[in-house]
């Protein structure tokens, strides 16, 4: 019952959080309005057993993608003392965008598993080490390095070279 | 008697029907704890003020609080009580809602990493949670802090206070790198997360300590280090107190809050003062033992000995502070980037190659 609560306090946050980033005027608000929503998904991957994506994603996307976002608003705000406009010409494109990726989201979610969801109901025999609860973190970490192996090294090299490539194109007007 | 116990007769005292009186438990014992931990950084923060500024007096030849209490001991409450006080100004050029967000969101990571840290030996129930994914709890709770950071300087609409969070930003986000690879050093000698095994994987002596050990070539004790120089950047604690520059920036990202939003923000500061300490204490400095295994290091020791490792950390971190000048920002960057980052990396390779070659 506790879980049901937790996943309904949660969900509320995130849906009005996410109201939130799409109709707020104030470009600086949006940002925080998205962390917001970015932590209460890391509440979701607790409930579901996934601490360490949870760690991961306040890391990552509550704290350092969110603070890039920030120093673009602040930096463009209150450097030029331009307000950004927030508006949006393309809303029915928008919507249909969203609607899209729900029904490919839902398909893949309803393919996959069985509802209602149960840790048996992964299909992948070699997933099945993750449901080994309490600690699935050292599962996580051997199956990142065994059987995703390549996708991971991929998200590596594929990082690296984004960064690398950003400096030169910020160095490019030196 | 444990806390467990006493939530769980008094959810019985109350009456609750059966069916509820375990998630009544889990409430009031989380309601317990986290009444407890605020506490616990209320008192920590009004006694390392006072030491903090005799202290500062001390090693500047001049005698620092005099005159409120015995020794100018009730000093901190009377600042504290004036600040409550105070009216609480607004700059007509601030974002309202988001100023007034900003110190509670520096505020609440600091008091929400004391969840994971053992205060003795969680065994005898000093600790609130022991999460599998401690550090990584740490590591994700205290980088929030700089999102409060950017918010107050963005909010202030002011160009000092814009000046200060920008500095912060980039300084946080930069000794996260080499932070998080010191932290890994630990980890991978205990092959854990969780904080309590991290300590456990420590032997009784104390030169079997992560610091102090040499059986990994001194690697671990550079480890501490690029540890508590991060700490210190990540806590803008001199020589890195480049974000509230007072000489330069009048007060950086806080420049426009007074009252208690400005001893919010202090208070954060001086938590997360404590809880460098603490975490440093865990990782590297064998937690809760005692230095040598014919001490007592059992249930209220453990206590003890945690304190004693914490003050002396603290301490130097004091000390530190009333030693040395502020680096520029440039030297801060640089530091960072090109000599901690490469040292920690050097560090967990290292470490790896040795735990992976020893049988």
């Amino acid at each position: 019952m506790g879980e049901a609560i937790a996943f309904w306090i949660l969900a509320v946050l995130i849906v009005a959080a996410a109201l939130g980033v799409v109709t707020l005027r104030n470009l600086f608000h949006c940002a925080l309005c998205l962390g917001l929503v970015l932590f209460g998904v890391a509440g979701i991957f607790v409930l579901n057993g996934a601490e360490f994506l949870a760690g991961v994603q306040v890391l990552i996307y509550v704290v350092a993608t969110l603070v890039i976002i920030l120093f673009a608003v602040m930096l463009s705000e209150n450097i030029t003392g331009e307000r950004i406009r927030v508006v949006s010409y393309n809303r029915p494109l928008g919507l249909l965008a969203a609607l899209g990726f729900l029904g490919v989201m839902l398909f893949l979610a309803f393919s996959q598993a069985s509802f209602p969801a149960h840790t048996s109901s992964i299909k992948d025999p070699s997933l099945q080490v993750l449901t080994d609860v309490p600690n699935n973190i050292a599962a996580f970490g051997t199956l990142l390095l065994t059987k995703f192996i390549v996708p991971f090294e991929f998200a590596s090299v594929f990082l690296l070279v984004a960064m690398i490539g950003a400096i030169i194109v910020a160095r490019m007007a030196e | 008697m444990t806390l467990t116990e006493l939530c769980r007769s008094v959810v019985q005292w109350l009456g609750v029907p059966a069916e509820y009186r375990d998630a009544a438990t889990l409430i009031l014992l989380a309601l317990v704890d986290a009444f407890i931990l605020f506490n616990f950084v209320m008192l920590s923060v009004l006694v390392l003020i006072y030491v903090f500024r005799k202290l500062i007096g001390f090693i500047q030849a001049r005698l620092g609080p005099r005159y409120t209490g015995p020794r100018g001991i009730l000093q901190t409450v009377a600042d504290a009580l004036k600040l409550l006080t105070k009216e609480d100004i607004i700059p007509l050029a601030a974002d309202k809602v988001t100023f007034n967000l900003a110190p509670l969101i520096v505020f609440l990571p600091a008091l929400l990493v004391y969840v994971v840290i053992p205060f003795g030996d969680p065994k005898s129930g000093l600790q609130v949670r022991d999460l599998n994914i401690g550090i990584l709890y740490i590591a994700a709770i205290t980088s929030v802090t700089v999102i409060g950071i950017v918010t107050a300087g963005w909010a202030s609409g002011n160009k000092w206070a814009v000046l200060g969070a920008m500095r912060s930003g980039a300084q946080l986000l930069s000794y996260e790198v080499p932070m998080t690879l010191a932290f890994l050093v630990p980890v991978l000698l205990a092959g854990s997360l969780r904080l309590s095994d991290i300590v456990n994987a420590q032997g009784e002596w104390f030169w079997q300590w992560n610091a102090f050990r040499l059986d990994y070539l001194g690697l671990t004790f550079v480890a501490f280090i690029v540890y508590f120089i991060c700490a210190l950047a990540e806590t803008n604690q001199t020589p890195f107190d480049l974000p509230e520059a007072e000489s330069e920036l009048v007060a950086g990202y806080h420049v426009e809050y007074s009252g208690m939003k400005f001893a919010i923000f202090f208070l954060a500061e001086f938590g997360n003062t404590v809880a460098i300490s603490a975490i440093a204490t865990h990782l590297f400095l064998g937690g809760w033992k005692a230095p040598a295994p014919f001490l007592p290091d059992t249930g209220w020791w453990s206590l003890f000995w945690f304190f004693v490792k914490v003050s002396t950390l603290v301490f130097l971190i004091i000390w530190i502070r009333g030693t040395y000048p502020r680096v520029r920002i440039d030297q801060v960057m640089e530091l960072g980037w090109k000599f901690l980052l490469p040292v920690g990396l050097l560090c967990v390779t290292g470490v790896g190659l040795i735990v992976a070659i020893r049988p």
